[in-house]
């Protein structure tokens, strides 16, 4: 089982409600505090998932994207082999990544391991903290089962993200990644990323009305 | 990234200390003219930088309660093998200090320690060199170069160290072969200026156009998920730095650890010690630019990267569109 969560880049219109839920869900939960010590004066804190804005495209070709990233709970997990500790490991059962805090001597070596940038140094506890993919909400066999799902997903207002098994063919992440050309980022640094992206398509052109008439006339 | 002074000092003060003990192994196994009490001072100054170096290491842990599980992944961790080569290479270098001291009759002993002393800190250069070498993320670092800048910095620092210790106690420096503090100069600043250019490449290649794997490129980021790029908890990046600070670094670099120690070779034991100060302030600084100006493939999210001009935009010493008075 590899669980993993699939964001469709034509969805995501970058509210960041998936940053401010992660935040908030965390700051309470098992594998919190995600730490704001001084907010009024460093108001940059730490954040599990980031939604990245870019430009994308060049003028008059030009659009915004965004791009939610967080720990991509990668297949081969850089950031694992490099910890002295072991204090990050990959869960066998359901592929997700994880810090112990208890066995981190905060080195930050997994920081510089990790490609994409998902890792978060605490200085005021000194380990580093990353997304746990809500591990303490999927397996809160408390919750009503619509809840065990990452906070990021369920508070997504256009349904951007999926939550779900790669590794079943019959489930919903598996046919969007097969049906939609599902990427990953930064496929040529090998961590085999399980977080996958679906592309966005490109809005289409714009036809003028003589244009139309013409072809209208050509098929006539 | 950010440099932090624990791991220069580890870096740095390691690498001197090997560096002194090659000119230790050198000057027993190749019989060099160098009094006792020279090899000795030698081994005294290789012990002292590499006990700072070792203490300077426990700073960059910043939870010393789990200190204890620091060598459960040697099969996997540079940094696990790490810990426990830098600590052997002390262990056996502190019992050979110690044979010298209190057993001086035991002169095979204390050679035979000495050298083995020497080999395993060439095997705790190559570790701590392999730690930096072997993390595909720092494109800057991904590099067999990389290796072999941390060898030649050790030779250069440990060596100018040892020549000028030896010169101050009334011996000819290195041992009689005057040329070798001005070799590992002139090839440390051949290597560097290699180095500088593969972190122009590693450089070049993360850009937000790249980071996307989308079509309809370019990209230029906007937003970096906060109201600032995460610079003080994300360690592994640093804005980029400005273009006249790298030259000038790169610059200061070269004319201190290379024009340096290769002018004051020539003049006798004053210029020898000038000499290992300004190659020890080069590899110093060059320790620096190599942690400051690295390139992780992050950068692509959250640094800042060159700006380039809009294709809508004004003709230098043109104004905006017609003045209306011209169409009148
Ligand atoms: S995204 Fe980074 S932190 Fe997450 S599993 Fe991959 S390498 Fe590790
Ligand atoms: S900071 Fe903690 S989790 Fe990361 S490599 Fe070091 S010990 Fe492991
Ligand atoms: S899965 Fe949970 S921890 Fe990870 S980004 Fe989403 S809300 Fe945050």
């Amino acid at each position: 089982m590899q669980l993993t969560i699939i964001t469709d880049l034509n969805k995501c219109v970058g509210c960041k409600s998936c940053q401010v839920s992660c935040k908030e869900h965390n700051t309470s939960g098992d594998f919190g505090p995600v730490p704001d010590h001084d907010p009024y004066r460093e108001a940059e804190g730490m954040w599990w998932n980031r939604v990245i804005g870019m430009e994308a495209g060049e003028y008059p070709h030009v659009g915004v994207m965004y791009l939610p990233k967080a720990c991509m709970h990668c297949y081969d997990a850089p950031c694992v082999p490099v910890c002295p500790t072991g204090a990050s490991y990959k869960r066998d059962d359901n592929g997700v990544v994880l810090v112990d805090y208890e066995a981190c001597i905060g080195c930050q070596l997994c920081m510089w391991a990790c490609p994409y940038g998902v890792r978060e140094f605490d200085e005021h506890e000194g380990v580093v903290k990353k997304c746990t993919l809500c591990i303490d909400r999927i397996e809160d066999e408390s919750l009503p089962p619509e809840d065990r799902q990452p906070a990021c997903v369920q508070s997504c207002p256009t349904h951007a993200r999926t939550f779900g098994d790669l590794e079943d063919p019959d489930s919903a992440v598996a046919h969007l990644v097969a049906e939609r050309q599902g990427f990953v980022l930064l496929p040529e640094l090998g961590a085999r990323p399980a977080i996958h992206y679906l592309p966005r398509r490109h809005a289409p052109g714009i036809v003028d009305p003589e244009t139309i008439d013409r072809v209208l006339g050509e098929g006539s | 990234m950010r440099p932090t002074w624990p791991l220069l000092a580890l870096t740095l003060l390691q690498g001197v200390s090997w560096g002194v003990m090659a000119v230790v192994a050198a000057a027993l196994v190749g019989g060099w003219p160098v009094s006792t009490g020279t090899v000795q001072a030698w081994e005294w100054l290789a012990w002292g930088t590499g006990a700072l170096g070792g203490s300077a290491s426990v700073f960059h842990m910043h939870r010393l309660a789990a200190a204890r599980y620091v060598l459960r992944r040697l099969r996997s961790s540079w940094l696990s093998r790490e810990a426990l080569s830098t600590g052997g290479y002390m262990a056996v270098l502190s019992v050979a200090v110690a044979l010298r001291v209190l057993w001086p009759q035991a002169s095979g002993l204390w050679e035979a320690a000495t050298l083995l002393a020497a080999g395993l800190g060439a095997v705790a250069v190559y570790i701590t060199a392999m730690l930096y070498a072997t993390i595909p993320a720092m494109r800057s670092w991904h590099s067999p170069l990389t290796v072999v800048v941390f060898f030649a910095a050790a030779l250069l620092s440990g060596g100018a160290g040892a020549g000028a210790v030896g010169a101050l106690l009334g011996g000819p420096g290195l041992g009689g072969l005057p040329g070798l503090d001005a070799a590992f100069a002139l090839v440390f600043g051949a290597l560097v200026s290699l180095q500088i250019r593969a972190f122009r490449v590693a450089a070049a290649g993360v850009l937000a156009a790249t980071g996307t794997g989308l079509a309809g490129r370019p990209y230029r980021l906007q937003d970096a998920g906060g109201s600032r790029p995460p610079y003080r908890t994300q360690t592994q990046i640093w804005p980029v730095l400005p273009a006249a600070v790298r030259t000038s670094g790169y610059a200061a670099v070269l004319v201190l650890a290379v024009v340096g120690p290769c002018l004051a070779a020539a003049q006798g034991t004053t210029g020898l010690v000038w000499g290992a100060g300004s190659a020890w302030l080069g590899v110093a600084l060059s320790r620096w630019m190599f942690f400051a100006d690295a390139t992780h493939s992050s950068r692509v999210w959250f640094a800042d990267q060159p700006k380039t001009p809009s294709p809508v935009r004004r003709e230098p010493g043109r104004p905006y569109g017609r003045r209306r008075e011209d169409s009148v």
